[in-house]
């Protein structure tokens, strides 16, 4: 039975480079290179394509340096690509673009700022009005858990704490596009699992396409549809796996062998080094 | 490739060098224009040739500048340093002095100037020991800031080795110390040059504090700005010599 | 054994780079500056006792620790006057304590008279150069091209002995209160834009990023996030400079005035009134240390916004 998980997923693993309209970010021939020409010339991402289609939760796998979080800067519009161009919603990214949440390894919350006014900081940045927004705001953290936490100073969160109000930060102006790189990977174990299981819930709540970077086998499979394996530097796109298992999704399904039996899979595929 | 670089390193020297270019520029013109009086401020050729006339003489000024300086640093750290680790052996001792040299800190110091001069006549030993004097308080408090810099787990291994204190302080605290005594000293050169110069400015018939207030009261600023350009180089040559000082100690210290 | 800046989480690693004066800007700072520079400011406190101290009594611990400076402080002093009274010392060379106590006393007037050209001087001088300090660092934030023009050149003339250019100012602004504002500012604008310009280029480079992938212009990112987090590096600024501000212009009265404490200070030396110079310089650390109160409070009061 594992074996046919296994031909199931090497079916799907072809990167189609087809565009149909359901793509939302489209990545073709994306090449970084970093100090071009100069003596400590670094290819980061080796030409590569990706797609990720409209409401679905792709994650961006690789081993540490593979260039995925310079991929996942150029899909937010942060870094330009050398070669090749990024596209999301069908125009091309060249510059920041208002309608992306995004949250980075830290939560990066303005350590002078309450929870709550972290959240609206998007609004501030912005320079559009916040009063209308408050409620939102509010009901969100409400949401991620952090009632009664309003008015706290990030000092006085824990790292778990603050990650829910950048993720609420993400998520209060209703972003099209969700992109995380590697939000979780400075947690400690248990609260990577509470936090994942606070992103799938308010992920299934919201839909929002999202693209999520993390060197983490086990987190991408439970939290995406499809992930995208990523070669040693410079980084390509090598494999593009298929999760099947149906939403809601507990975090029980990572005791069932089918999901180890992907993770072992996706683990082969990392250690596979290209020529 | 090395073409490449030497462009890097154009974009690093070459805003500055318009800047200064600027400048020169606008000193130039206002001092061609006629707006400001040479009197006021003289042409940067004329300020060349001045110095160029006076350097015999700047040069001699310079001596006493410069040697009372040295004097100066020498003793403030021989005392900053040796206080500051005197005063980091106990805890208390620290606690009770600490607020009184921070108060010191704050103080204008230079205040203090004509008392030394009361104490101590119109010599040049009075510069020596204002300068002495101003140079002290920095180069003390950065040792004992030094002092506390050792991280407490070398400190707890060195009591799990049964090593005897005074191993620990030499072998381990000192060496953590030096970054930062080092950066007093830096500090502490500056103000010993200050310390001097001041003096000279109300004491002392010699030096190159009294050169640029001799040609401030004169109005022969092409004179005051040549001297405080040698002045420069005095500071320039002293602050060097710790700089240099503390990048052999360290490596010394860093090889081990 | 903590250091005093563990209680105070910053925005910013770059803290430490300015703390340890390793790198070549740091190098050239003077004044106590590179020291002081690095937030968070240093407190008037005792350092933070060496291990052990956490089975101790907290209010024992802190007794202590107003005690023990109190008691040095008055030893001192006490010395002092012993000395004078066992040598038999002539008040020209050392006045005692309680001399200097009757030269205030019997002086007040004139010294408060005094006081305040110094004041109005100092003052006037530090805000002009915190005004000239954050306005230039925040215009050269905005502008790569003139940072790189505009840095070196004031890392550069920061080498110089700034007091010896005091007398050039009495040439270009005259004897009088203006060159003596002129030379505060000078001197108090160094330590404040460097520090401006610290700030604000330390700030976590990734809060600047999170403001740019939320489109915010340059203006917004630096008014929500720049100015904000630069604000421990500017108050350690203002608090060398505060100090500065005031000795820029004690030297310059003492060259050139006949007003102010400086002069008084001065005058009284070639009368060979030393009660009457260390009864002035009393009045001028009370300044010195209200101004540094004054700026120590405005720091307080910016943290306490922030929520320090």
């Amino acid at each position: 039975m594992i074996s046919a998980v296994i031909d199931r997923l090497a079916s799907v693993e072809t990167v189609s480079m087809a565009k149909d309209a359901g793509d939302y970010v489209v990545a073709e021939r994306v090449r970084k290179i970093f100090n071009p020409g100069g003596r400590h010339e670094v290819e980061a991402v080796a030409p590569t394509s990706f797609t990720v289609k409209s409401g679905e939760f792709v994650s961006l796998l690789g081993p540490s340096g593979c260039g995925k979080s310079t991929l996942l800067m150029m899909v937010a519009g942060l870094d330009r690509p050398s070669e090749g161009t990024v596209a999301v919603a069908g125009r091309p990214m060249i510059a920041p673009r208002a309608e992306n949440g995004i949250m980075f390894q830290d939560p990066t919350l303005l350590p002078w700022k309450s929870a709550l006014e972290n959240v609206l900081f998007p609004y501030r940045a912005m320079n559009k009005p916040v009063a209308p927004h408050i409620d939102r705001a509010k009901a969100l953290l409400d949401e991620v858990g952090l009632a009664g936490f309003h008015n706290h100073k990030p000092r006085q969160l824990s790292g778990g704490m603050r990650q829910r109000v950048a993720i609420c930060r993400a998520l209060v102006f209703e972003p099209d596009l969700l992109l995380m790189d590697e939000p979780f990977s400075a947690l400690d174990a248990i609260t990577r699992d509470e936090m994942n299981l606070a992103l799938m819930k308010i992920w299934e709540e919201h839909h929002r396409t999202a693209l999520f970077v993390t060197h983490s086998i086990r987190e991408a499979v439970y939290l995406s549809d499809r992930v995208l394996v990523m070669s040693q530097r410079p980084g390509r796109v090598i494999a593009d796996v298929k999760i099947p298992f149906a939403r809601p999704r507990g975090l029980e399904i990572e005791e069932s062998a089918a999901f180890n039996e992907i993770c072992g899979y996706l683990r082969s595929k990392i250690q596979h080094r290209p020529v | 490739m090395i073409a490449i670089d030497l462009r890097a390193t154009a974009r690093q020297i070459l805003p500055p060098l318009a800047g200064l270019a600027l400048l020169f520029g606008v000193w130039s013109w206002l001092a061609a224009s006629g707006l400001v009086r040479p009197r006021i401020l003289p042409a940067p050729d004329r300020v060349w040739q001045t110095l160029q006339r006076s350097i015999g003489l700047l040069l001699e000024q310079a001596q006493p500048t410069f040697w009372a300086a040295v004097a100066g640093i020498v003793a403030a750290a021989l005392l900053g340093i040796g206080l500051g680790i005197a005063v980091s052996f106990s805890r208390r001792l620290m606690q009770a002095i600490y607020p009184t040299i921070v108060f010191f800190q704050l103080i204008p110091k230079v205040a203090l100037a004509p008392v030394f001069l009361i104490w101590f006549g119109h010599t040049i030993a009075a510069n020596v020991v204002f300068s002495v004097f101003i140079a002290f308080f920095p180069v003390l408090v950065a040792t004992i800031a030094g002092m506390q810099a050792t991280p407490p787990t070398y400190e707890r291994l060195g009591q799990s080795l049964m090593m005897p204190p005074l191993r620990v302080f030499l072998r381990v605290k000192l060496i953590f110390a030096l970054p930062q005594i080092f950066n007093g000293l830096r500090i502490g050169v500056t103000f010993a040059v200050i310390g001097v110069v001041l003096g000279e400015f109300i004491t002392v018939q010699a030096g190159l504090g009294y050169i640029i207030l001799f040609s401030a009261n004169n109005f022969e600023t092409a004179l005051l700005l040549s001297a405080i350009v040698v002045l420069c180089g005095v500071g320039i040559v002293l602050f060097a010599f710790f700089l240099a000082l503390e990048a052999v100690v360290l490596r010394l210290f860093d090889s081990r | 054994m903590t250091s005093p800046s563990s209680s105070l989480p910053r925005p910013g690693g770059g803290v430490g780079v300015i703390a340890d004066g390793g790198g070549a800007p740091v190098a050239l700072l003077e004044a106590g500056e590179s020291r002081r520079v690095a937030p968070p400011p240093s407190r008037i406190t005792a350092p933070p006792p060496p291990g052990r101290g956490r089975e101790a009594n907290a209010i024992v611990d802190r007794l202590r620790a107003a005690i023990l400076p109190t008691a040095f402080a008055l030893a001192l002093l006490l010395a002092w006057q012993a000395l004078v009274v066992i040598f038999q010392y002539p008040k020209v060379v050392l006045p005692a304590p309680s001399d200097i106590w009757h030269a205030l006393v019997a002086n007040f007037g004139t010294i408060c008279q005094q006081a305040v050209p110094t004041t109005r001087d100092t003052l006037a001088g530090f805000l002009l150069a915190t005004v000239l300090g954050v306005g230039i660092a925040s215009l050269l934030c905005f502008s790569r091209l003139l940072r790189d023009m505009v840095y070196p050149l004031v890392i550069l003339l920061q080498l110089v002995p700034k007091i010896a250019w005091t007398p050039l100012f009495i040439v270009w602004a005259g004897i009088g209160s203006p060159a003596r504002l002129t030379i505060a500012t000078f001197i108090a604008f160094f330590p404040i834009f460097i520090s401006m310009m610290a700030g604000l280029e330390a700030t976590d480079s990734s809060l600047v990023r999170l403001s740019r992938s939320l489109t915010a212009t340059t203006w917004r990112t630096f008014w929500l996030v720049r100015l904000p987090a630069s604000m421990p590096y500017l108050f350690s600024g203002l608090k060398i400079g505060v100090t500065l501000a005031v000795i820029g212009v004690i030297v310059a009265e003492f060259i050139s005035s006949s007003e102010g404490l400086g002069y008084l200070i001065l005058k009284s030396s070639a009368l060979l009134q030393t009660d009457l110079i260390l009864a002035a310089i009393v009045a001028l650390c009370l300044l010195g240390v209200g101004f540094y109160g004054i700026v120590h409070a405005g720091e307080r009061a910016i943290q306490r916004w922030q929520g320090e």
